[in-house]
């Protein structure tokens, strides 16, 4: 294993720019997100975690799928996706975690090849994290502290130094040709453990393999809802998106477009006829919930759900999703 | 990367033909056709959006597919301004269709409601040419009024094949038949229900009451065969509009068996 002085960090990246597109936790009045790092960002190595999750890195807020034109009474369709090589630093194991989920859906049949080739171009350099936020409960479903799969590199913070692991063939070539990385000695490797570990032990734990859910106490929860959409906006592991057309003001030429959708939107449902078979807020809520705890599990294997606990920390009705795994597994 | 399953193919619309005062039906230019009664295509009319509908034409047929469109939405009223010549764009099909292999010797019962005949009509016109593989088939239809009924010309094609029995809702000028609700025409024909499929599709509420009627007569679970309707922007499971449950429909159906569903949750709306 290596390590690399934090003071490198930023000279690292700034090599790392030379190839890729680099993007990496930067905290604005103390909103921290994912940006493009310019010349004058500091990216941040200390955070909790950013408000949005990364997942627009590869599900974008809005993207177009196809372009259309009219010409000599033909319909010419244009299908071009063009994806550069990037870099995506300081991601945390729940958001690493949360792509695993998203690949099966991506994967499920038929392959999403927008999705698909962004996760392929993207080169995950993952931080473990080593203090919990308040509202983090990664423990509940093993996608963090630590890191096991899924990124390129993992770094783990152990002081002076960060330790870096390799996860991919990808995160090796970084390494090799880089001068700020040195061999990690055994103690460094404890001691990076141990910091995780004790992580670990100061959050949440309930056993997921035990959870059956409450439904009555969710319904119940579900009144509380404002019916915001912010849950599934912030969310890492919501894929849910709409498809729309726009015509150019001249109307020979347009664009189809697909943009994040909310299961919680009461059109959600809608169909053409005006009927709809989820149009009380409350069965939508319990949709949501079942739809990360329970289909998803039963059909993937894996939890919709990596404990990031952001929809926690910004719900405004104070609906707390560890609550609900709690008193499912109680 | 390998294709790109949201790319449609351009279409030309061979003929658009009416079916009733708000359904027709786009006849459209494919050859060679891949679908399976049951199945649906997404549909796009380019620069207004794309909407999923059931083929409602038999695979039997290799010169064209149909798709038929009631106007009931913004995408449907588009489709209804379509001309012969016009193109359209088109992918799939989509989705596990009706079990048509898999009946072996049972007698089918086919109810439809509305425009819920359409994905019927693939399967009923796909047992009229290939009679003999199939035992005996009836169709109960029902619609709100006989001008709302859709493929009326092939109802004496059916009839001289199959049990066919229409209802109305409700009372109108020139309906000589029977008027009232499609499981009141489950009294017209003798069933054996231990041997005998009933496949099903139309309003969420006549799916609902014709289940109920089935049960009554000691229907499995197993042999009410169920096409839904849902939401879907995709049709390939990723938008995540369309379940019912933990099923996807637009993969995992939109043909269900009874006793796959019975338990999920806003079933019937």
């Amino acid at each position: 294993m290596k390590k690399i002085k934090k003071a490198d960090v930023k000279k690292f990246l700034g090599d790392l720019k030379k190839e890729h597109e680099v993007f990496a936790p930067v905290d604005e009045d103390g909103v921290v997100e994912f940006k493009r790092l310019s010349k004058k960002d500091e990216p941040t190595l200390d955070y909790v975690n950013s408000v949005v999750s990364p997942k627009g890195f590869f599900l974008p807020m809005k993207e177009k799928i196809l372009g259309f034109r009219e010409a000599n009474d033909k319909i010419e369709l244009i299908d071009e996706h063009e994806v550069g090589g990037r870099v995506l630093f300081g991601i945390r194991p729940c958001d690493v975690n949360g792509l695993l989920v998203l690949d099966n859906v991506a994967r499920e049949e038929y392959m999403d090849p927008y999705y698909l080739e962004r996760r392929q171009k993207t080169i995950l350099i993952a931080l473990e994290c080593v203090k919990p936020g308040v509202d983090c409960f990664c423990r509940v479903f093993g996608s963090g502290p630590g890191l096991e799969m899924g990124a390129d590199l993992v770094y783990t913070d152990i002081g002076d130094y960060f330790l870096v692991r390799v996860g991919s063939d990808k995160g090796a070539k970084l390494l090799s040709g880089s001068d700020y990385f040195v061999e990690a000695s055994d103690a460094d490797e404890k001691k990076a453990a141990k910091l995780v570990d004790e992580c670990a032990k100061k959050m949440s734990n309930v056993e997921s393999s035990k959870l059956k859910l409450d439904l009555e106490k969710i319904r119940d929860k579900g009144s509380w809802c404002l019916n915001c959409y912010s849950c599934t906006f912030i969310c890492p592991t919501c894929y849910c998106f709409d498809v729309v057309d726009r015509m150019n003001p001249k109307g020979c030429e347009g664009q189809r477009i697909r943009c994040w959708d909310s299961c919680m939107n009461p059109q959600f449902t809608l169909m053409a006829g005006n009927f709809n078979p989820r149009n009380k807020k409350v069965d939508r809520f319990v949709n949501r919930i079942r739809h990360k705890l329970e289909y998803m599990r039963d059909r993937y294997g894996v939890f919709g759900c990596v404990g990031c606990g952001r929809c926690v920390r910004e719900c405004p009705s104070h609906i707390s999703m560890l609550e609900i795994i709690q008193e499912g597994v109680r | 990367m390998s294709e790109n399953p949201y790319l449609p193919a351009t279409v030309e619309v061979l003929d658009v033909i009416s079916e009733s005062h708000d359904v027709l039906t786009l006849r459209l230019d494919v050859k060679k056709t891949s679908h399976m009664p049951g199945q649906f295509m997404m549909l796009s009319v380019f620069g207004f959006g794309e909407i999923p509908v059931s083929v409602s034409s038999s695979p039997t047929i290799t010169d064209y597919i149909d798709l038929s469109v009631k106007k009931t939405g913004s995408v449907t009223s588009v489709v209804h301004e379509t001309q012969p010549g016009d193109t359209v764009g088109l992918r799939g099909p989509y989705g596990r269709g009706f079990p048509v292999d898999e009946v072996g010797d049972n007698d089918l019962l086919f109810m439809g409601g509305g425009i819920g005949l359409a994905p019927l009509r693939s399967f009923i016109d796909y047992i009229r040419d290939k009679r003999d593989d199939f035992n005996d088939v009836s169709v109960l239809y029902g619609a709100r009024t006989a001008d709302d009924m859709v493929f009326r010309g092939e109802f004496n094609d059916w009839r001289s094949m199959f049990n066919l029995h229409l209802i109305a809702d409700m009372e109108c000028e020139g309906w000589y038949g029977r008027v009232g609700y499609v499981s009141e025409l489950l009294s017209e024909v003798t069933l054996d229900t231990e041997n005998t499929i009933a496949i099903v599709c139309g309003p969420s509420i006549m799916m609902k009451c014709v289940v109920g009627e089935l049960k009554k007569l000691w229907y499995p679970d197993d042999k009410i065969i169920l096409s839904f309707e849902r939401r879907m922007k995709c049709g390939i499971g990723k938008c995540g509009h369309c379940n019912i449950g933990d099923k996807i429909v637009c993969i995992d159906g939109p043909v269900f068996s009874f006793d796959e569903v019975r338990d999920s949750p806003e079933l019937w709306g």
